[in-house]
């Protein structure tokens, strides 16, 4: 019997294409967004206002992943964007692979921001690197502030919390101070955004959020 | 539910290994379950069942063991395991750090014989 290390990660093979993408990405001057969040926290509403308010400034498409069905996909084309959808049939998360596959249906290099929305789900999508700049974990006051406590690992992946549903608030027993502790126990340097996609109350900020980091891409191309 | 994606791309790097070894029969693997990897262990071993039996792999022993969340702080470079209720690097008290172990699964070695 003998024993060899080997020290080797499991998703190597996902992480050396994510790595491949990451470089695409940046060549090609896309900022390209990781959109995690529960089912039903408002993602494909986001992305709808987000392609109305930004349509004439900036290029936009859309990877849409989900279970089944090409809803999403139609909302957002209604929006007036390119929108590919992913049906990953069983599968609770999008993979590198996948986005490497999808990505001939959608001109790159004519874009300024790609959204990935990935399957709604606060675990598996926190294991697995899209190529992305940033991750985006889209929460919403209805799902309880006890999330950051529950799933860690989402909170610790993203590098923008947006709050959803802030105008739910009065009907709910969601804390904000007591939610915005538990974010800051994970990851104190998370910043994060308060909206509201009914009201459109704070929007603008994420609006302005994405404008930036779109055009410190386009001007330094991160690695 | 992402296991069973786990358990399929183990044994798949597995394979790739034991064709460095020919002539030898794999027995034992031992796995770091990153304590931020969302992996079940219970669920990453019913997974592994069925992938192996699909390469008609019998008898091999799984050994997880669980792998703190490894920090490196980005002020004052020390490295420390963080404790999910509090990420701060306890020398100089920052929240800036970049993670370097405990969110992926690894296969650390394997035994053969």
């Amino acid at each position: 019997m003998t024993e060899i290390k080997i020290q080797k990660n499991v998703l190597s093979k996902n992480d050396e294409l994510a790595a491949e993408l990451r470089r695409d990405f940046a060549r090609k001057g896309v900022l390209v967004l990781n959109m995690l969040s529960s089912p039903g926290s408002g993602k494909t509403t986001l992305l709808e206002k987000t392609a109305r308010a930004l349509a004439g400034k900036l290029r936009i498409a859309a990877i849409e992943g989900d279970l089944q069905t090409e809803r999403d996909a139609d909302r957002i084309r209604a929006a007036g964007v390119r929108a590919v959808q992913i049906n990953t049939g069983r599968g609770c998360h999008l993979d590198a692979n996948m986005i490497a596959n999808i990505l001939p249906k959608l001109e790159v290099a004519e874009l300024d921001v790609l959204f990935i929305e990935n399957v709604g789900n606060l675990v598996c999508p926190a294991a697995f690197d899209l190529g992305e700049d940033f991750a985006v974990l889209l929460m919403s006051v209805t799902e309880g502030d006890d999330k950051p406590a529950k799933y860690p690992t989402a909170f610790l992946k993203a590098d923008l919390l947006v709050l959803n549903k802030l105008d739910l608030q009065p009907y709910t027993n969601f804390d904000i101070e007591r939610f915005r502790g538990d974010v800051a126990r994970v990851k104190p340097s998370l910043p994060m955004l308060q909206v509201s996609c009914t009201t459109e109350q704070g929007l603008e900020s994420w609006f302005q959020w994405i404008e930036r980091k779109t055009k410190a891409k386009r001007e330094r191309p991160r690695r | 539910m992402h296991e069973m994606s786990i358990a399929i791309n183990i044994v798949r790097t597995l394979k790739d290994e034991m064709a460095l070894h020919p002539g030898t029969t794999l027995k034992k693997v031992k796995l770091g379950i990153g304590e931020f990897s969302g992996v079940e262990v219970e669920s990453l071993r019913f997974s592994l069942e069925f992938a192996l039996a699909e390469e008609n792999w019998q008898g091999v022993e799984f050994e997880m063991a669980k792998t703190p969340l490894g920090a490196k702080c980005k002020e004052c470079g020390a490295r420390f395991n963080a404790d999910s209720s509090d990420f701060r690097c306890p020398k100089c008290g920052s929240d800036k750090f970049d993670i370097e172990a405990g969110q992926s699964v690894t296969i650390d070695s394997i035994t053969v014989e």
